[in-house]
């Protein structure tokens, strides 16, 4: 399923190749809520859940409660956290504040929820460009050790998500200069969530007319990004 | 046949999205001469770069189960006035969830 990272013959950007080299060394050391083994297992989980026969039967049917059984795993995570991960890497589209309250029901805390999705997303970026540029996801290296920082914020605000977003009117300092829609706001109960998301996501999005030999313009890039979301069915 | 949605090489763009999203290595192998003629290589790349970005924003959104912007939402609500979908009895559900 991995390879060994090998050159490509495309011009992958320097800002590109800077954010995923770090976001890798990321996957395997500790963070907020999980040490470096447990994020290692969470990625490595994802990618298996692509296999995942289980997960392919629910993700076809049009009632998950139809489909009986049990996830394929490669890790010995908490069974909340595989169904976790394993739902949001292979049907995301179709989770429900029931679910939610299902996982959370299980003993993941929401600070690992968070930190778990923002882990998901955050791999499932770098693992699919991977795919299409050398042939599949990077090899991850072995786990750092280290300690979670524990570290949670409380300065949220209810807009009628799952879990509490940023609070602009009393934000956290660090989010002080954040973008305000919300899926800027969405990972901000664990604020490393939010750095690793976006660290890695904004390049893939930003602007680069600086080019001027660029063939590939802004009502092209929201062209594809709407035929992702669709394709993800997405409809936020 | 598919629409072009308007944009510039939109049939193509397409094409190399669900390529990239659905993890077809060699559907993107297959399709890369073709988007270096459109997109240019740096094009290309970039192309890919954003159906990579969002397949991982989705899945943030989705798990946190964020609601549209008010920005949006003042624009839902006239989508959901004019075409009356409120009128349908499972409408008034659907739209105290979103």
């Amino acid at each position: 399923m991995t390879a060994p990272a090998e050159p490509t013959t495309l011009p992958v950007p320097d800002e590109f190749t800077e954010v995923h080299e770090a976001a890798l060394a990321g996957f395997v050391q500790a963070a907020s809520w999980f040490d470096g083994a447990t994020r290692r297992a969470i990625v490595e989980e994802s990618r298996a859940a692509r296999e995942c026969a289980f997960c392919a039967e629910r993700a076809a049917a049009l009632s998950l409660a139809s489909v009986a059984g049990e996830h394929t795993t490669a890790s010995d995570l908490a069974p909340g956290l595989v169904e976790l991960v394993h739902r949001l890497t292979t049907d995301p589209g179709r989770l429900t504040r029931a679910w939610f309250d299902e996982v959370i029901a299980s003993g993941i805390t929401p600070e690992q929820y968070v930190e778990a999705s923002g882990l998901v997303g955050t791999s499932t970026i770098a693992d699919t460009f991977a795919t299409a540029i050398d042939g599949a996801p990077r090899e991850l290296a072995p786990a750092v050790h280290g300690t979670p920082s524990l570290e949670r914020n409380d300065q949220l605000a209810d807009v009628g998500a799952y879990v509490g977003v940023m609070d602009y009117e009393h934000p956290h300092p660090r989010f002080a200069d954040r973008p305000a829609p919300n899926i800027c706001r969405a990972l901000a109960l664990v604020p490393s969530a939010v750095d690793e998301f976006w660290e890695l996501f904004g390049p893939h999005y930003r602007p680069w007319t600086a080019q001027p030999e660029h063939k590939f313009g802004r009502s092209q890039i929201e062209f594809v990004a709407s035929r992702t979301s669709a394709l993800n069915e997405c409809f936020y | 046949m598919e629409s072009d949605g308007g944009v510039p090489h939109g049939s193509y763009l397409l094409e190399v999205t669900e390529a990239v999203v659905k993890r077809r290595p060699e559907d993107v192998r297959a399709l890369q001469a073709r988007g270096i003629e459109l997109l240019g290589e740096a094009g290309f790349v970039r192309a890919i770069g954003v159906a990579s970005g969002f397949d991982g924003i989705n899945r943030v959104a989705d798990a946190i189960g964020i609601p549209l912007d008010d920005r949006f939402g003042s624009l839902e609500d006239a989508f959901w006035e004019q075409t009356k979908i409120n009128e349908y009895s499972e409408g008034a559900v659907v739209r105290i969830r979103s």
